[in-house]
């Protein structure tokens, strides 16, 4: 009797035992195929921006052996591909951002060079310094793949493996011990002397050196600068309740911060301002209000934006662009000189469709690029510039228009808003060259159009 | 008298295993932490008009949420500009994916939350005004929270300006 209960336990536990042993194993089983699979992942990544490297270090080469590297098929454009690619599969390795900042920075500037050298549309060939900058770039692919090598044979050899270093990086982030990112820190090494390139592509180290061209006046104080906020932002009536100072901030406009504080106080209303310290304009500021069902139109909103503007003393500015998301309406404006319209002084808004507030405010880019144009005479009529549209284009208004272009200057176009096939696009032509210099899409969505 | 005693210890070992199996057992069903994504209202939209950029937003809501849930409104936005911040700068990806699920880039993605809850409506907000170019951050590329331990690398970055719990830097 005993002995049977004794036995019949036993073979219940021994069969409990084999099935989480089954478990067990199955599920050790699923994990290193998930393990192998990731692996993979990352070797593929990792070969890629080896063969993408290698690439850039034959396409260079090429580059300066010729003699009008410029009228090579597909070279430059071989180039920006390759480095694109390159970089996009850096980061999809598992290493810290420290490690390859330099290496990504590096292979965006190769991508950035060959595309400034594509866009050239006014015919300038390579110069001398196309030609250096290219001898620089040749010489840091020629040291990255050195160092990308010796991690490749790291790798292979079975120095460590990526989804090892993926832990590693969890467990030790300050220590930095795994040596997959040891091994890339030599690539990083060998980016130090990474020199400052010149060329105008939309990465170029000058666009982070821009100084704000629309910040003029005196030095104010942080007390004249706290009234000219609260002079400025839309309460709508709601009492301040509150208000401090919350320090300076150190952007490219430097600025005071302050805090306002409406509402009731239980969930109040929080409103952030900064106010630049030379010339006390108001760079921005927002209102953290939750906004109610919509009450008014947008056409009302428009209005409100308009008014808002006006009354604060920026004038000649113009709608360009709504958009209506939720129960808030973002309206954009841009500078109007005369008759042209200059896109880079962009100011927007943000205003509650419950109320018509103006929740928030943000002129940094007018501020950092608005200023006394001295706008070139066109050489083409816009007569002109309409025969260099596709014919197919029914074109429905035109008009002249300022805009960036991907370095930091800016262009005077024929702006010209046409229609094919039921499809709506802006496009642009340049008056001083007649070249086509953009075209965007327009896309009718029920919040407003969008630009693609 | 004496049988009592195995007979207890018998039926605890018993009881034991069948409580492993059972943990065990529920364990497997569950397959690992709870990560499954979850199909939203956003989603439809998206498919309705691919190119329209409904999905960013989604998108970008839910790494605001993860990242910055619990911080102010203006805290939630300047995350979002970071993130944008980041696909215009040369030693990052160029696309708000690519930037996004690098990997180690943000915890709350490396750990699967952004796909456990939704995003609160403010977030929906701050990521909308990121997503139209405010930046209250003036071009950060990094940020962090000061009481929490972070590697020291990230202390040489030039730190603009703080908003809520966060320190924000170049």
């Amino acid at each position: 009797m005993n002995l049977r209960q004794y036995t019949a336990a036993l073979v219940a536990l021994f069969v409990l035992l084999g099935i989480t042993a089954v478990w067990g194993v199955s599920q050790a089983q699923a994990r290193r195929s998930a393990e192998v699979q990731m692996e993979n992942k990352y070797n593929r990544a990792f070969y890629e921006v080896m063969q993408r490297s290698k690439n850039i270090e034959a396409l260079l080469s090429k580059g300066l052996a010729s003699g009008s590297p410029d009228n090579v098929d597909n070279l430059f454009s071989d180039l920006w591909c390759n480095a694109n690619a390159a970089q996009e599969n850096l980061h999809q390795l598992p290493l810290s951002h420290n490690v390859i900042a330099k290496t990504s920075k590096f292979l965006t500037q190769v991508g950035d060079y060959a595309y400034a050298i594509t866009k050239r549309d006014d015919g300038t060939k390579m110069t001398d310094e196309d030609r250096s900058t290219m001898r620089e770039l040749y010489k840091t692919a020629q040291a990255l793949n050195r160092e990308l090598t010796k991690v490749q044979q790291q790798a292979a050899s079975g120095k460590f493996r990526w989804s090892e270093v993926q832990k590693g990086i969890r467990s030790n982030f300050a220590k930095g011990s795994m040596s997959a990112d040891r091994s890339f820190r030599s690539v990083e090494s060998q980016m130090q002397e990474l020199p400052t390139l010149i060329y105008d592509g939309p990465f170029s180290d000058h666009l982070e050196r821009a100084k704000p061209l629309g910040v003029t006046g005196k030095d104010v104080t942080a007390e004249q600068a706290q009234e000219k906020a609260r002079n400025f932002i839309d309460f709508k009536g709601a009492k301040v309740k509150e208000e401090k100072a919350t320090g300076t901030v150190k952007g490219k406009i430097p600025a005071y911060g302050f805090e306002f504080r409406t509402g009731d106080d239980n969930s109040p209303d929080i409103i952030t301002a900064n106010v630049s310290k030379t010339g006390g304009h108001v760079i921005y500021y927002t209102n953290s209000r939750q906004v109610a069902q919509s009450k008014i139109s947008e056409a009302q909103a428009r209005t409100f934006a308009e008014n808002f503007l006006k009354s604060r003393g920026i004038k000649n500015m113009e709608i360009t662009y709504t958009l209506k998301e939720g129960n808030t309406l973002t309206v954009s404006f841009a500078y109007k000189e005369g008759d042209v319209i200059v896109y880079p002084d962009l100011i927007k808004v943000l205003v509650a469709l419950d109320n018509g507030q103006i929740l928030t405010y943000d002129a940094l880019g007018y501020l950092m690029s608005h200023h006394e144009r001295d706008l070139p005479s066109p050489k083409i009529s816009i007569s002109e510039a309409r025969k260099k549209l596709n014919p197919e284009l029914e074109v429905e208004e035109e008009r002249m228009a300022v805009i960036p272009s991907d370095g930091s200057h800016e262009r005077l176009t024929y702006e010209f808003k046409a229609e094919m096939d039921g499809e709506d696009f802006l496009v642009y032509i340049n008056a001083l060259t007649g070249a086509e210099e953009r075209i965007f899409k327009l896309l009718h969505t029920p919040g407003g159009t969008l630009v693609l | 008298m004496d049988m009592k005693k195995p007979q207890y210890g018998l039926a605890a070992l018993i009881a034991l295993s069948l409580v492993f199996f059972c943990a065990g057992y529920l364990l497997w069903r569950q397959g690992g932490p709870d990560v499954e994504p979850r199909v939203n209202t956003a989603d439809s939209i998206a498919e309705a008009s691919p190119e329209t950029n409904v999905d960013n937003v989604d998108l970008l809501a839910r790494v605001i949420m993860g990242e910055a849930g619990e911080e102010p409104y203006l805290g939630k936005v300047a995350v979002g500009a970071v993130i944008m911040n980041r696909m215009r700068s040369g030693s990052f990806p160029n696309s708000l994916s690519g930037v996004i699920f690098e990997p180690w880039a943000f915890e709350s993605v490396e750990n699967g939350f952004i796909w456990s809850r939704e995003p609160t409506e403010d977030c929906v907000r701050a990521a909308v005004e990121a997503l139209n170019g405010f930046d209250p951050t003036y071009g950060a590329l990094f940020f962090w929270n000061p009481s929490k331990p972070v590697g020291p690398w990230i202390w040489s970055r030039p730190i603009i300006t703080q908003i809520g719990n966060h320190v924000f830097a170049r």
